[in-house]
């Protein structure tokens, strides 16, 4: 399933893939297959991710009912 | 710089100045003269005019696999040395054929007839084998030998019906008693196999110094993210499980006599080209070949320049005979199949790129080109 809250997230800071896989310290690829849902990120990963976009772990990865 | 890295490059760099400068060494390592001769004797009867047995079988071992040299030597009794006809036979082919089979009577060498030298080097696995030799059944038969590659045919006469050549006495018996001689070759096989580890060894340092120094930059090191490690892990899974079905699927296939068409290394070479190319086409295709912000453009060059490299060798290899040696595939074919996975992997490449760059025009997000 997409992770559109992440891509949503990242493109209201701005950020590119690219960007945001930087300041993670990830591949751009690893960004783009968890935001198509290809990948499901370890806790830490999540974390790092959130820490960047100034968002909780509920806001980016949690599902909605 | 990282202190590691600079520890490492060091390492590398005396590494390879030690093997460098070794190098003059491994040519004062001389092969061993002392060979393997094993010899069997045999008789044959010449009683007026009539070779008795007319054919000949000796049965011989062969302990170690390798190139075996095969001849006869003849030491013949109340034979006239000074003769015209003192025809050695190691050289010209006084025994007209010889063929040797295995222990399943299947022919594994067989000279033409009337061979005019019967020296041969043979490839022989270890086994039991049996050599038949046959003799001139008569004058008429040595005749139309010698005159077609000893000597004129008006000499050819006068040597069939020299009274003198004890194969032809009348009314008397000469009796020949060869020795067949096969010499064992294995030990030859040390300096080669020397020379090889070394090259082996000068390749890898060599590989490694260049892409220490060229491929990864200033920084040295390269470092995957979690997602990149997993799928090496999947990918080295199933290589692993590619190259354990491949070895298991040969050691069944030798069985079959394999082993007879192509030197046998070269089967589990092929394995791990296979297996390699599996991981690393599963790593390319699941973007966890290259390391985070490595560009594939320099890893697309190396791996043409290998595959290009390789090709060279084998239009040499081909064009001087090299590859296939007396009916045998040897190592050689090696550079076919390194050039034939490099290109594998070259395309697996382009492919990922042509189906990145559908992705992202597909998906409308300028984010997913690929680098």
């Amino acid at each position: 399933m997409k992770n559109l809250k992440l891509k949503a997230a990242r493109a209201a800071m701005d950020l590119s893939q690219q960007d945001l896989a930087d300041k993670v310290g990830v591949s751009r690829q690893t960004i783009n297959a968890i935001e198509k849902g290809d990948y499901n990120p370890t806790i830490n990963l999540c974390r790092s991710i959130c820490k960047v976009l100034n968002k909780t772990l509920d806001e980016i990865f949690w599902e909605d009912e | 710089m990282k202190k590691s890295v600079i520890v490492k490059r060091i390492i590398l760099v005396v590494l390879f100045a030690a093997v460098l400068l070794l190098t003059p060494v491994l040519f004062f390592i001389k092969t061993p003269l002392e060979q393997n001769m094993s010899k069997w004797t045999s008789t044959i009867e010449i009683k007026d005019r009539v070779a008795y047995p007319a054919s000949n079988s000796i049965d011989f071992k062969v302990d170690k696999a390798g190139e075996h040299t095969v001849y006869f030597s003849l030491i013949p009794e109340g034979y006239d040395k000074d003769s015209l006809a003192n025809v050695k036979l190691s050289n010209l082919g006084f025994i007209t054929t010889l063929v040797i089979t295995d222990s399943s009577d299947n022919v594994v060498y067989s000279s033409s007839q009337s061979a005019a030298f019967l020296d041969t080097v043979i490839y022989l696995e270890p086994g039991n084998y049996k050599v038949t030799y046959y003799y001139f059944t008569d004058e008429n038969e040595f005749y139309d030998f010698s005159s077609e590659f000893l000597c004129s045919s008006k000499e050819a006469a006068r040597l069939a019906k020299d009274v003198n050549f004890p194969s032809f006495i009348e009314n008397g018996t000469a009796v020949f008693n060869y020795e067949f001689c096969c010499l064992s070759k294995e030990k030859d096989l040390f300096f080669p196999s020397l020379m090889l580890g070394w090259g082996i060894v000068f390749g890898l340092l060599l590989a490694m110094l260049l892409t220490e120094f060229f491929f990864f930059g200033k920084d040295g090191t390269k470092k995957y993210d979690e997602r990149q490690i997993l799928e090496q892990g999947k990918a080295f899974k199933i290589g692993f499980f590619t190259l354990l079905i491949i070895v298991e699927s040969l050691i069944i296939l030798n069985l079959t006599g394999i082993a007879t068409i192509a030197d046998y290394p070269i089967f589990y070479q092929l394995a791990v080209f296979i297996g390699l190319g599996v991981y690393v086409s599963y790593c390319i295709w699941h973007e966890s070949y290259f390391a985070i912000n490595e560009k594939s453009t320099r890893v697309l060059i190396l791996f043409a320049f290998i595959a290009v490299f390789n090709l060279v060798i084998s239009i040499v290899n081909f064009v001087n005979g090299w590859m296939i040696v007396d009916g045998r595939i040897t190592f050689r074919v090696l550079n076919i199949f390194c050039t034939l996975l490099f290109l594998i992997i070259f395309a697996v490449l382009l492919l990922k790129r042509i189906a990145n760059s559908r992705s992202a025009s597909s998906d409308d997000d300028d984010d997913e080109e690929d680098d």
